[in-house]
C-alpha cells in the first residue's frame, strides 16, 4: 500500500480561455486524517481548486500529489474515476435512477452481491440512514439527501475527501445538526477532507486548517484561532466576525483616532493606515463624562449589540459596534467611557499606495 | 357555456381529424372484405413494423453516441457534426433514397470486384443496394434528427454533478453512459424510439425506390392500390397502418409512464 500522505498542491494554476485565471498559484496540503477547508467569497476559485484535487479540472500549471502519487501537472492528468476520491456535491447529485442502497453501493463494484450490500447498509448506519435502504432519493429530504450522499461518498473508501458546500442547501437549524453528524463521521473514519465553504463560521466549525481565498490566490491559511487573533489583512479580519473600521493616520508611532491613541509599531510617520476593532474588543463603564453614548441596544441571543457614537471637540464623530457578552442592555443616551481590548485591534497599511 | 363551447371544439376537430375518416375507412373495410384479413396484409403489417423497429432502435443508438460524444467533448467540430447528421429531416425522401443509392452502389461493386478478385467468387446481383440493410440505412439518414434532438435534450437531465459524482466513484466514460446517463433517460429513449417508429410505417418515397423486389410495405401497398383507384382495397392497409402505429404508441407510453423513479416497474 501506498503511505497515506494527503493531499498537496503547488503552485497550481487553473486558466481559461480569454486569459481568465480561476486558480492563481495555489499551494497547499491536506494532511492524513485533516480537514481543511477553503474559505472565500464567490468566485474565488475555491471550488475550482476543489475541481482541481478531484481531477475534473485539468490544471494549466502546477502539479497536485495525492498520497505521494503525482495526479495532476508534468503532463499527467489521473481521471477521477482512478483516483480514489470521494466527493460530497453542493446538490448531493444523488442518482434518481436508483434508490438509497443502490446510490450507496454505487461504488462498490469490486465486492460481491452480499458484500456490497453489507457494507453499503453499515455505511447508511453510520449517516443514520439504514431505515431507509429502499426510499428514492425524491422522497427524500434535503438533510436526508445530504447524509445518504456523504454515504456514497465514504462507501468506498476513499483517501481523501472532498465537500463542495455541503451544507449550502439546508435551512439554518437543520444546517447545524447536519454540520455536527458531519464532522463527527468524518473525523471517526480518519479520512482526510477538503471542505469549500463561505461562510466563516462553519469553516471554524469544521476545519483543522482555514486556507482563506480571494481571486485565485490563498491570502492566508492557519488555524482558525490564529486567523481569527492575527488576520493577515483587512479582507481576513473582516471575514471572521464584523468589525469596526476606521481610517486614520500614524503619528509618531501612534494610530491617531477619536478613541485616542493606538500603538503602531512599524509604520512611517505619516502612513495612511485603516485601523479594525472587533466589536467584542469594545467595553462599557458608565461615566458622566464619557466621549461615547449610547444610541441603540438589542439583544441578539446569547451577546448583545450597542450601537455608541463617539465625540470628541478635536476629532470628526464615529460610529461603534460593541458586542457584550453579559446581555446587558444599556439605556439609549447613557453616557458611557471606552476601553479597547488591544488584542482586538488590528493596523493594516492602505493598500493601492 | 364557454367550457361547453371548447369541448365541442375540440370534440369537432377529433371528428373531422379522426373518427370521420378512420369510420369512412372502417366501412370500406367491412365493406370490401368483411371480417376476413387477408394473410398477405398479416406479411405486410410484419414488414413494415420490423423496419419501423429496427430503424428505431438502429437510430436512437446512433442518437446516444452522438449525443453522448458531444457532451464529453462539446468542440466545435462533434458539435457540427451532430448538427450535420439531423440535417437529413429537411431533405425529401426520395432525394435521400437517390442520395445513399450512390455510395451504396460504389460499395457494391467495390465489394463485388474485390470478391471476385481474391476469391474468385462471382456475385449475380448486388449485395447491399436493394437489401432491407440499405433501406435501413436511408431511414436512419432521414429520420434521424427525431432522435438525435430527443436524446440530446433529455441528457441535460444528467446535470454535470450527477455526472462527475459518477466519475468520483470510479466508472469510466462508457459504464457511465451505461449505468448512469441510459437508465436516467430510459423513458426519452423510448420516446426517441416511438417517433422514429411511427415515422418509418408512413415514410413512402424513399421505401418506394429502395425496398428489394417483391417486398411491399403497408404504405407502398396503400399507394400502388390508391394511385389504381381501388381506394376500397387501399382501407384496410391503411387502417392497418394507423393500428399498426397505435399499439406500440399505447404499449410504450405505458413503459415510459412506468420507467421513472419509483415507478411500478422499477
Amino acid at each position: 500500500m501506498t503511505q497515506n500522505q494527503g493531499l498537496v498542491l503547488e503552485n497550481v494554476v487553473l486558466g481559461y480561455g480569454g486569459g481568465h485565471v480561476a486558480v492563481d498559484k495555489v499551494s497547499l496540503e491536506v494532511r492524513p486524517g485533516e480537514l481543511v477547508c477553503l474559505l472565500g467569497p464567490s468566485g474565488c476559485g475555491k471550488t475550482s481548486t476543489l475541481r482541481i484535487a478531484a481531477g475534473l479540472e485539468r490544471v494549466s500549471a502546477g502539479t497536485v500529489h495525492l498520497n505521494g502519487r503525482l495526479v495532476s501537472g508534468l503532463g499527467t492528468h489521473l481521471p477521477p474515476e482512478e483516483r480514489h476520491v470521494g466527493f460530497l456535491f453542493q446538490d448531493y447529485a444523488l442518482f434518481p435512477h436508483l434508490n438509497v442502497l443502490g446510490n450507496v453501493a454505487f461504488g462498490l463494484d469490486r465486492l460481491s452481491g452480499p458484500e456490497k450490500r453489507r457494507q453499503a447498509l453499515e455505511r447508511l448506519s453510520q449517516v443514520g440512514m439504514e431505515s431507509y435502504a429502499d426510499a428514492w432519493p425524491h422522497q427524500l429530504s434535503g438533510g436526508q439527501q445530504q447524509r445518504v450522499a456523504l454515504a456514497r461518498a465514504l462507501a468506498p473508501n476513499p483517501s481523501l475527501m472532498l465537500l463542495d458546500e455541503p451544507f449550502s442547501g439546508l435551512d439554518k437549524r437543520l444546517r447545524d445538526q447536519v454540520r455536527d453528524e458531519t464532522l463527527h463521521v468524518l473525523k471517526s473514519s480518519h479520512v482526510s477532507t477538503l471542505m469549500v465553504t463561505h461562510d466563516p463560521e462553519e469553516a471554524m466549525f469544521m476545519a483543522d486548517r482555514i486556507a482563506v481565498m480571494r481571486g485565485g490566490r490563498i491570502v492566508q491559511m492557519d488555524t482558525p484561532e490564529r486567523l481569527y487573533s492575527s488576520p493577515a489583512d483587512p479582507f481576513v479580519a473582516s471575514f471572521f466576525g464584523e468589525v469596526n473600521s476606521l481610517f486614520s493616520q500614524v503619528i509618531d508611532g501612534n494610530v491617531q483616532t477619536c478613541l485616542g491613541p493606538f500603538p503602531a509599531p512599524g509604520f512611517l510617520n505619516g502612513a495612511k493606515v485603516e485601523m479594525l476593532i472587533r466589536p467584542e474588543g469594545v467595553h462599557l463603564r458608565e461615566d458622566p463624562m464619557g466621549h461615547a453614548q449610547v444610541l441603540a441596544s438589542r439583544l441578539l441571543g446569547r451577546t448583545s449589540l450597542i450601537h455608541l457614537k463617539v465625540e470628541r471637540p478635536d476629532c470628526l464623530p464615529v460610529h461603534l459596534h460593541a458586542r457584550l457578552a453579559s446581555r446587558a442592555l444599556p439605556p439609549e443616551g447613557l453616557r458611557v467611557a471606552l476601553e479597547i481590548d488591544r488584542s482586538q485591534v488590528f493596523v493594516f497599511p492602505i493598500s493601492g499606495e | 357555456m364557454p367550457a361547453f363551447l371548447a369541448l365541442a371544439f375540440c370534440g369537432f376537430a377529433v371528428l373531422l381529424g379522426f373518427l370521420l375518416p378512420g369510420g369512412v375507412l372502417l366501412a370500406m373495410a367491412y365493406e370490401t372484405y368483411g371480417f376476413e384479413i387477408p394473410l398477405d396484409f398479416l406479411e405486410l403489417a410484419g414488414n413494415s413494423t420490423v423496419l419501423a423497429a429496427l430503424t428505431g432502435g438502429l437510430a436512437v443508438l446512433l442518437a446516444i453516441i452522438l449525443g453522448y460524444a458531444q457532451r464529453l467533448h462539446p468542440t466545435r467540430l462533434v458539435k457540427s457534426c451532430v448538427r450535420l447528421s439531423a440535417l437529413g429531416y429537411a431533405v425529401p425522401g426520395s432525394v435521400i433514397a437517390v442520395g445513399t443509392l450512390v455510395p451504396l452502389t460504389f460499395l457494391d461493386k467495390t465489394l463485388a470486384a474485390f470478391l471476385d478478385e481474391r476469391f474468385g467468387i462471382v456475385l449475380s446481383g448486388l449485395l447491399i443496394t436493394g437489401s432491407i440493410a440499405a433501406l435501413i440505412y436511408a431511414y436512419c439518414v432521414r429520420f434521424l434528427a427525431i432522435s438525435v434532438q430527443t436524446v440530446e435534450a433529455s441528457l441535460s437531465k444528467v446535470t454535470p454533478s450527477i455526472e462527475a459524482a459518477a466519475s468520483t466513484l470510479g466508472l469510466g466514460a462508457l459504464k457511465r453512459l451505461v449505468r448512469v446517463h441510459m437508465p436516467m433517460i430510459r423513458g426519452s429513449l423510448l420516446t426517441a424510439a416511438l417517433l422514429v417508429f411511427v415515422d418509418v410505417m408512413k415514410e413512402l418515397p424513399a421505401t418506394m425506390i429502395m425496398r428489394p423486389f417483391n417486398f411491399d410495405t403497408l404504405a407502398t401497398r396503400v399507394f400502388t392500390l390508391a394511385s389504381d383507384e381501388r381506394l376500397a382495397e387501399a382501407s384496410l392497409p391503411a387502417l392497418v397502418i394507423v393500428a399498426a402505429g397505435l399499439i406500440p404508441v399505447i404499449l410504450l407510453s405505458r413503459a415510459i409512464a412506468t420507467s421513472r423513479p419509483g415507478g411500478e416497474s422499477a
